[in-house]
């Protein structure tokens, strides 16, 4: 027995709830909450910004895996939090990766189509899987000590907005030859370096095996995953060594049966977002996606937020991949009504698609951060002279941009059109902050990274050069033609000249 | 008040952020002045976190060693 046995109202939450580490702005910890595919009840975020508010100094942020984030809690204050959020039906992640070891890695946040059950051309609704799943690993104590963290997406969505190529299994709603819905998977993918596409399980998941296959996964990951080295944890690293039909094999030999056999290719989309106003499947009624740059949220407007989305629509939010915040449930009579009102609270609607996608992470608060140079900041910088500079032809911004702290791209810039990844260079003795350039990341029909066109771009530069780069593709491109395919016929040099200020 | 100078262990392994610096700040509650405290901890950044709240809790940190690979040992005496 531990001398601290004593304690178990502070116990009872340490296999699902941590704080996160972190040392800028004056920070220690940061709360990360699981909101399961994204969905989550106007009482819910209510209560959320009532965590904010009274431990965050009401502040709170939308990550790319569905998460809100908080910072500033002390570790007291903590506790009372998970009570919260126990009351709540929500836990928090893990954060094992303050240890230098392969061990203590968790399920992390799955991550779901945040239109799911309301979009007409969904293939299926999936998040009842992911509630199922979460529910399955949570607490669990067989998959509480995994050699590192472990991000699953399981979706239905045609356009791919879950990224599902770079989860350590992206799970995908398909049909097969006889017409039946199940799932394709993805394994091994990842941004952080090195950034590898999840490659094709190749086998058809009927529906009622679909948590069943991935619990049977994590268990070979959980068994199987290396724990000698924390760097070469993660699942892609067992990909990369064992294969795809290793792997196969050994989920097959366990499950004790044999799939079907699944070769075509289950995505054709590159990862895009369910950008405005759009019509639900539920006849009469409309959803609403709103960019919230950064994802950052006071809990003001939270509070706003919900009490917008419970006069005019249903009772609920939606939290996207993309950092952005769905309303869902509008009558067509209140749609002007409800855009009106976020307006107001500083939430336009009238934005163009590289608002909508733009992704920047939390450098600010983050331990591995390389310079002072505020990400989130420079990131509302580029979206506003960007925008403002092609606000006449608004269709050429139809890019992805991704702005990083540091090399380990939780903003995802590989997979971006336009990725930024911050560098210290120095000139004169002195140092400076500037940004690696990387051009032509995609998901979808042609899953890739972007090239590294130009290294430690001092920050100053950085508008234009991207201002060049729009401009040239807007004037150049063939019709229709997208910022990826326009990049990859380019060599490295014509793509950095497109860049010369 | 009397001088305590009892000698407690707190064992923290396995446990991630806030618990070891939460758990050591209850136990510290039951202290006496002179009495020692050695936590053994296996969570790097709480081991930073448990030196600053010790000295703001009227702890004098005595001692910080890495007695295993990733393992830690803090002492701390009440004053």
């Amino acid at each position: 027995m531990n001398e601290y046995s004593g304690y178990d109202h502070i116990l009872k939450f340490a296999d699902r709830y941590a704080l996160g580490f972190e040392k800028g702005k004056d920070s220690r910890h940061f709360l990360r909450v699981m909101v399961p595919n994204g969905m989550v009840t106007t009482e819910q975020f209510r209560e959320i910004a009532g965590i904010s508010e009274k431990f965050c100094r009401s502040y709170a942020e939308i990550t790319s895996r569905q998460d809100i984030q908080m910072h500033w809690i002390e570790g007291e204050d903590a506790i009372e939090a998970f009570g919260k959020l126990e009351q709540l039906g929500f836990t928090t992640d893990k954060c094992g990766q303050a240890r230098p070891v392969a061990h203590y890695g968790d399920v992390r946040n799955i991550v779901g189509c945040p239109v799911a059950g309301i979009d007409p051309s969904e293939i299926l609704d999936c998040s009842p899987f992911v509630r199922e799943l979460k529910e399955f690993v949570t607490g669990n104590q067989a998959f509480l000590d995994l050699p590192r963290k472990f991000k699953i997406s399981i979706s239905g969505c045609p356009i791919n907005c879950t990224s599902p190529e770079i989860q350590d299994i992206g799970l995908v709603a398909v049909k097969n030859n006889l017409g039946e819905v199940g799932f394709a998977a993805l394994l091994g993918g990842g941004t952080g370096a090195p950034a590898r596409i999840g490659l094709p399980l190749g086998l058809f998941i009927p529906r009622n095996e679909c948590i069943n296959v991935i619990v049977t996964l994590l268990e070979i990951f959980r068994d199987h995953g290396k724990r000698d080295s924390k760097a070469r944890g993660r699942f892609k690293f067992l990909v990369d060594e064992w294969g795809i039909e290793k792997i196969r094999d050994m989920l097959q030999n366990r499950l004790g049966r044999k799939l079907e056999i699944y070769d075509q290719k289950p995505l054709e989309v590159s990862g895009n977002e369910h950008i405005g106003i759009n019509s639900q499947k539920q006849e009469g009624y409309y959803y609403a996606n709103f960019p919230i740059q950064n994802g950052e949220l006071t809990s003001t407007q939270m509070i706003a937020i919900a009490d917008i989305a419970e006069k005019y629509g249903w009772p609920e939010i939606r939290l996207s991949p993309f950092q952005n915040l769905i309303l869902v449930g509008i009558k067509r009579e209140s749609l002007s009504e409800v855009t009106r009102e976020m307006d107001k609270i500083g939430f336009g609607i009238k934005k163009s698609p590289f608002q909508w996608m733009a992704l920047s992470c939390r450098q600010e608060f983050c331990t591995l951060a390389v310079t002072t140079d505020s990400v989130s900041e420079r990131t509302r910088k580029i979206v506003k002279y960007i925008e403002e500079k092609f606000s006449a032809s608004p269709e050429s911004l139809d890019i992805k941009l991704s702005v990083s702290g540091c090399p380990s791209a939780c903003s995802r810039y590989p997979i971006a059109d336009i990725g930024l990844q911050a560098v210290l260079y120095h000139e004169n003795g002195i140092a400076h902050t500037g940004y690696n350039i990387y051009i032509g990341g995609g998901l979808g029909k042609k899953p890739s990274f972007g090239r590294l066109i130009k290294r430690a771009v001092d920050k100053d530069k950085i508008n234009a050069s991207l201002e060049k780069i729009i401009s040239g593709y807007a004037q150049k491109k063939s019709h229709n033609e997208s910022f990826q395919d326009f990049c990859e016929k380019k060599s490295v040099e014509e793509l950095s000249k497109l860049m010369e200020v | 008040m009397h001088g305590g100078e009892k000698r407690y262990e707190l064992n923290l392994l396995g446990l991630p952020c806030p618990y070891p610096e939460v758990l050591t700040i209850h136990k510290t509650r039951e202290l006496l002045s002179k009495d020692i405290l050695e936590i053994i901890l296996n969570s790097p950044p709480s081991v930073g976190i448990i030196r600053d709240i010790s000295a703001k809790n009227q702890f004098s940190v005595l001692s910080t060693e890495e007695i295993g690979k990733n393992v830690w040992k803090i002492v701390i005496e009440k004053l």
